[in-house]
């Protein structure tokens, strides 16, 4: 593996933990009685523009190298499924990650004000909104959990 | 310096941020819940607590700077092993188990036996080179540590005279 | 704030904002529905997936651009449709997100756990 190649993996997999740390902090955020919009603004920002980063620099490494380099001898080797389903998964639900966390990050940037001043009436609007948001966030946090362990798995088969 | 002495060296000080202000987060949960305070009021338990998430992105990081040297290093092989499983998997409950303590669906009490035995359990799991156990055992042992920190825990509650405030 | 229904009229705190992130809500179900299936259907229609490689360079790349693609020009045409920006329907729209998200997630995991165990 070419040097550029080992620091585009290397960049893939901190920027993909970056995203899910920093969704991670949105989902704990939006749990607090008073979230603080400016931390959920800058959390949900970064973490979509790290989550996008890991997409582009994992894509590249995945088309240029994995698929006709890796990808043969995980299937030769003992663990097949490693690239079956693992890889196979992760690639595609990983696809989702960016457009869920676009769609979190803008009703933050444009709702969280109004999400402290609802959130009084459990039955508020803001209220929903907010619930809606911590369900989305968790989403996108156990999805990057899941994908990011898939990872550890697709790796321990290059043997 | 190797990027190996980095990332340990980096692993360490998360450790130590980690499983200290985890520590010192029970220690000044009792001390507030003994001076009537609420749960997690307190000057010194809010910095605690971001140390501890500060300890624990950077265990992150640096953990999974090692999987990196394993894979490129070719030792991939050490990706499978059930001590790293089981350590993933405890920080992915102890990730998990805080965000529920958050949520209110677990009492604190639980909470803190999680998060305190997670801690350590994590720690122990880095230390033990040469550990010969399978996930299924060593997750087992983890989930019956949890039960008994529990119960240590609110042995120490009880002797502090300290009562429980009651679940809003 | 009430409107002449005397209703709370629950808009978001930059009207335009509040558009976009609600036309954005509802683009994103259609395109992680879109991934869902354009991943499911390419797999078991070489066709497909042909084309996708030979106008792309790479299926994959293929999907993500046209994941793309769809996201933002929906998210435009539903902001010029002026769809009910009001709370409570940002909050159906973000619901209805995670459900497409979860189930999305949940037929692409079952699907390729199909075609790694239980195929041939």
């Amino acid at each position: 593996m070419t040097s550029f190649l080992q620091i585009l993996l290397i960049a893939h997999i901190i920027f993909g933990l970056l995203g899910v740390i920093a969704f991670y902090a949105v989902w704990m955020g939006l749990l607090k009685h008073k979230p603080s919009p400016r931390f959920l603004k800058f959390s949900s920002l970064w973490g979509f523009i790290a989550l996008v980063l890991s997409w582009f620099t994992g894509g590249y490494y995945y088309v240029a190298y994995y698929g006709t380099t890796v990808k043969p001898v995980i299937k030769a080797g003992g663990y097949p499924w490693a690239h079956a389903l693992f890889m196979e998964a992760k690639e595609h639900v990983f696809l989702l990650l960016p457009f869920l966390a676009a769609v979190v990050a803008l009703v933050i940037w444009f709702w969280s004000e109004r999400m402290e001043t609802e959130t009084a009436t459990p039955l508020g609007s803001g209220f929903q909104i907010k619930r809606s948001l911590v369900l989305l966030s968790g989403l996108i946090t156990v999805l990057g959990i899941i994908i990011t362990l898939a990872g550890v798995i697709i790796s321990g088969a290059v043997r | 310096m190797s990027w190996e002495i980095f990332i340990k060296i980096a692993h360490l000080v998360g450790t130590v941020l980690g499983v200290g202000g985890a520590t010192f987060a029970e220690v000044f949960y009792l001390k507030s819940l003994k001076s009537g305070q609420s749960e997690t009021s307190g000057d010194f338990l809010k910095t605690t607590y971001r140390i501890l998430r500060i300890g624990m992105i950077i265990l992150i990081i640096s953990g999974f700077g090692y999987l990196i040297l394993s894979r490129l290093e070719g030792h991939a092989e050490r990706l499978y092993s059930p001590r790293l499983w089981s350590k993933l998997t405890v920080i992915a409950i102890l990730l998990l188990g805080v965000v529920a303590w958050q949520a209110k669906k677990i009492p604190m009490w639980l909470g803190s036996a999680v998060s305190f035995t997670s801690w350590y359990a994590a720690l122990i799991l880095g230390a033990w080179r040469g550990l010969n156990a399978t996930y299924l055992e060593i997750m087992a042992v983890y989930f019956l540590l949890v039960a008994l920190i529990a119960v240590v825990l609110a042995f120490i509650r009880k002797s502090l005279g300290i009562a429980h405030p009651t679940k809003t | 704030m009430q409107n002449e229904n005397g209703k709370n009229s629950a808009e978001g705190g930059s009207a335009s904002g509040g558009k976009i992130a609600s036309s954005a809500a509802l683009s994103a179900s259609v395109t992680v529905a879109l991934i869902t299936l354009v991943t499911i259907i390419a797999d078991l229609n070489p066709p497909l997936k042909d084309w996708l490689k030979s106008t792309f360079s790479h299926h994959w790349i293929g999907k993500g651009v046209l994941a793309a693609a769809i996201f933002i020009v929906l998210t435009f045409l539903f902001r010029l449709m002026s769809l009910k920006t009001d709370a409570a329907g940002l909050s159906r729209k973000l619901a209805g997100l995670f459900w497409v998200g979860v189930l999305g997630a949940l037929a692409i995991f079952g699907f390729y756990f199909y075609e790694a165990f239980l195929v041939g």
